[in-house]
């Protein structure tokens, strides 16, 4: 049997959504691997704190490397080097790009290893990476900027000039860019050293696929290119399904600054308004991280009666949850003003297929996980438009509104087995 | 009878007019008062089909008239040819009500004679899917003369309470100046729909209701990004207007109100061209032609708005750093 050497950052034990989108492929695969992790796995903000000690295979043995990054990526190539005979390919997985750095750095030492790459997100030309480097923006405390965005009297214009304040931020927020910057361009190098060296990249969706070869210079490296979307696993949800009392909705994941739940709670809060018994009909719990914006506006809108937060849960107890649930919320950031169309397809979409629990899809309405949704049934779809997501839900609660049932062959598509066989079918190729 | 026709123009909307039509049928208690009329302008994505699921579940309540595109003003027209109801109102396929303020608008519009019942619109902006309400009443009017609205634009409370989506108009009075009805082939014909009302309508009553969702932020959106590509269509519904103040007996109300209107289309006009980073020599042609047309034959109006004073606003030292910013301090101006 073939064997690969898989480089991941997050892997269970670890529970984390990379870790388990891999984990549920690389089970269900015919191929058997290593896979090169880390050992502290609850040490940043996308680690969920539950261990997922159950869920192991036969086919893959874990290697833990260094919990620090530069290490591990370090280790991780020196690992390889040693052990090369052992294996017949390399696949690296992203988020986060580090793992394609010791693809590269093994590339550049045995240039004859064949290896495949496979990016969770797009690591360049996406609101969340230009965010990050902040590579787009101007600096705003440019007085220039000031001028034309404060709509300034020339008074005004002309003290601000000369104000400390607005030379120190200006200074500072230089800084801040440059440090992104470099951030930015260490992606971009990522980005067309894997395009240009891999034999193999995987996406997970359509408009990730399109998104990647949108560049004339990227366009070359298509052929190689294939989707593999994420995918269920039938045997990690309980059997039977136990109903709740009241209509029951629950989001288990993490949630922050940009993908958050500010337009679902002000509507929430607006049902509220009209139904002071709301709490006698409906229930949202959040399991995982919610930002602190989201949690301060359930406390000062008094709507904790409706929606609980509770402490992350392992993946397991997750999807028991979302079995038990009548709708799985699944939330996208809100990136309208900058793309129009959503480039992220969210794992747990996936696993709620697998529950067959119905979705509430707070997106963009055309991308990724609203196009597989329509396909599929068994979801709403809706903007982040608070009057929206209220009116769908005043469907819910008080006409016990469903969604068109789900497709069963549309579904199946996103059974592991399936996605791995595919995979494997692409591994195979690679190898020939 | 029907109480209320909603005509609701649908161009390539599938993914937007489930929401229209949901709200509209939220409280099925109202259905049968309701005549909604979609009209697909020739769509060439699910549209039609998915109209026709809501036809087929409420057939008494949903139809589908089916055309050759020809524009919004074409499809209102057509849904107007259909409309059964003694009240009118046009929905965009991408807009849509407010569920717990709708089923009471209908119930109260049983009992309405007013020509023009007025409600409040909330401006939904999906980028930082922020709401702006636009409420005209706080508390339900007498039934007012459309006269007396002369007496609200001189105390200067008057904020375009007559809007498309603002309004809905009984429509018996509007088949009665409704003629060859709205510019076909045309984008922005809401104003000329407007100033139709306004020269059927012999009162109105203002209702303290939030009915109309208006969205912003479908990609296409012809007030949007797209808005240059159309700048023909505006100076075509511009033209109507400017020609409708031309006619003898206009009451003082309705020159008031579209004068208003259309400075406030001419300052959108000419920032469309001024937005653009580059503008072809025919479209450029086109615009110093109808400027001149303006100076020649509405002084007053181009002495508000004119393609000079757009560009003296330009020439502003401070405002140079960027065309877009200054049409934004312009707009600020305009609002204070």
């Amino acid at each position: 049997m073939k064997k690969g050497f898989v480089v991941s950052w997050f892997y269970p034990p670890g529970n984390s959504s990379e870790g388990l989108v891999t984990y549920k492929l690389l089970k269900n695969s015919k191929f058997k691997f290593d896979v090169w992790t880390r050992n502290n796995q609850h040490q940043n903000m996308w680690d969920r704190k539950s261990d997922e000690k159950g869920l192991i295979s036969e086919n893959v043995n874990v290697v833990l490397g260094p919990g620090d990054m530069k290490e591990w990526v370090n280790a991780g190539v020196e690992y390889f080097i040693k052990h090369k005979d052992e294996y017949d390919f390399i696949m690296t997985r992203s988020m986060p790009p580090e793992s394609h750095e010791i693809g590269l750095k093994i590339k550049e030492e045995l240039p004859g290893i064949k290896w495949i790459a496979s990016f969770g997100d797009p690591l360049v030309d996406t609101p969340y990476v230009d965010e990050l480097t902040m590579e787009k923006l101007t600096n705003p405390f440019n007085i220039k900027e000031c001028f034309s965005r404060d709509y300034l009297s020339v008074l005004g214009a002309m003290k601000l000039s000369f104000s400390p304040l607005r030379i120190a931020k200006k200074f500072v927020w230089g800084k801040q860019a440059k440090i992104a910057g470099e951030i930015g361009k260490y992606y971009h190098y990522i980005n067309d050293n894997v395009l240009k060296l891999a034999d193999k990249i995987i996406y997970n969706n359509d408009y990730q696929f399109k998104h990647a070869f949108e560049q004339d210079d990227m366009k070359q490296y298509k052929e190689k290119a294939c989707i593999i979307e994420h995918s269920f696993d039938k045997t990690l949800y309980p059997t039977k399904k136990k109903k709740a009392k009241k209509i029951s909705f629950v989001y288990v994941g993490h949630l922050d600054d940009n993908r958050n739940a500010a337009s679902l709670l002000r509507a929430i809060k607006a049902l509220k308004d009209h139904d002071r018994d709301l709490s006698d009909k409906v229930s949202f719990d959040f399991y995982g991280h919610l930002c602190d914006d989201d949690k301060l506006y359930i406390l000062e809108k008094n709507i904790y009666d409706v929606v609980k937060i509770h402490d992350d849960v392992d993946y397991v107890e997750s999807l028991r949850l979302i079995k038990n649930a009548d709708w799985a919320i699944l939330i996208d950031a809100n990136f309208t003003d900058v793309i129009d169309e959503c480039i992220f397809l969210p794992a747990k979409t996936m696993d709620y297929f697998g529950a067959r629990t119905n979705i509430f899809l707070i997106s963009h309405l055309k991308g990724a996980d609203s196009d597989i949704i329509r396909k599929t049934g068994g979801g709403v779809i809706m903007t982040h438009v608070a009057d929206e997501i209220c009116m769908y839900l005043a469907k819910i609660i008080y006409q016990g509104y469903k969604p068109k049932k789900y497709d069963e062959k549309e579904v199946e598509k996103y059974n592991s087995v399936n996605l791995a066989r595919k995979m494997d079918e692409e591994i195979s190729l690679m190898l020939e | 009878m029907k109480v209320l026709s909603i005509i609701i123009p649908a161009f390539n909307t599938e993914l937007y007019i489930r929401r229209c039509l949901d709200s509209l049928l939220y409280d099925c208690s109202i259905a049968d008062d309701l005549d909604i009329i979609v009209v697909d302008d020739g769509s060439t994505d699910g549209t039609a089909s998915i109209a026709g699921e809501y036809h087929k579940e409420f057939p008494d309540c949903v139809s589908v008239v089916k055309k050759k595109n020809g524009g919004h003003g074409s499809a209102v027209n057509a849904g107007m040819k259909n409309a059964v109801g003694k009240y009118v109102k046009v929905i965009d396929s991408d807009d849509w009500v407010d569920i717990f303020d709708f089923s009471n608008f209908v119930k109260c519009l049983k009992a309405e004679d007013a020509d023009i019942v007025v409600t409040n619109v909330r401006r939904q902006q999906l980028y930082d899917a922020s709401a702006l309400d636009f409420s005209f009443c706080n508390e339900k009017q007498q039934k007012r003369k459309i006269e007396s609205v002369v007496e609200k634009i001189e105390s200067k409370k008057f904020f375009f309470e007559f809007s498309m989506h603002s309004m809905t108009v009984k429509r018996e009075a509007l088949m009665k100046v409704w003629g060859k009805g709205l510019l076909e082939k045309t984008f922005y014909v809401d104003q000329q729909f407007v100033a139709k009302v306004l020269l059927c309508a012999k009162d109105y009553v203002e209702y303290p209701l939030m009915i109309y969702m208006y969205f912003i932020g479908r990609p296409e959106q012809s007030m949007g990004v797209g808005f240059f590509k159309h700048i023909e269509d505006h100076e075509r519904v511009l033209r109507w207007l400017l020609d409708s103040l031309d006619k003898d007996e206009i009451p003082d109300y309705y020159k008031m109100i579209v004068s208003k209107q259309i400075v406030l289309m001419l300052k959108t006009h000419y920032q469309a061209f001024l937005e653009q980073k580059s503008i072809d020599g025919k479209k450029l042609q086109e615009l110093i032609r109808f400027d001149k047309f303006l100076r020649d034959n509405y002084k007053e109006y181009y002495s508000e708005a004119s393609l000079e004073k757009m560009m003296k606003e330009l020439r502003n030292p401070i405002r140079k750093s960027g065309i877009g910013r200054a049409i934004l301090y312009i707009g600020r101006k305009e609002e204070k």
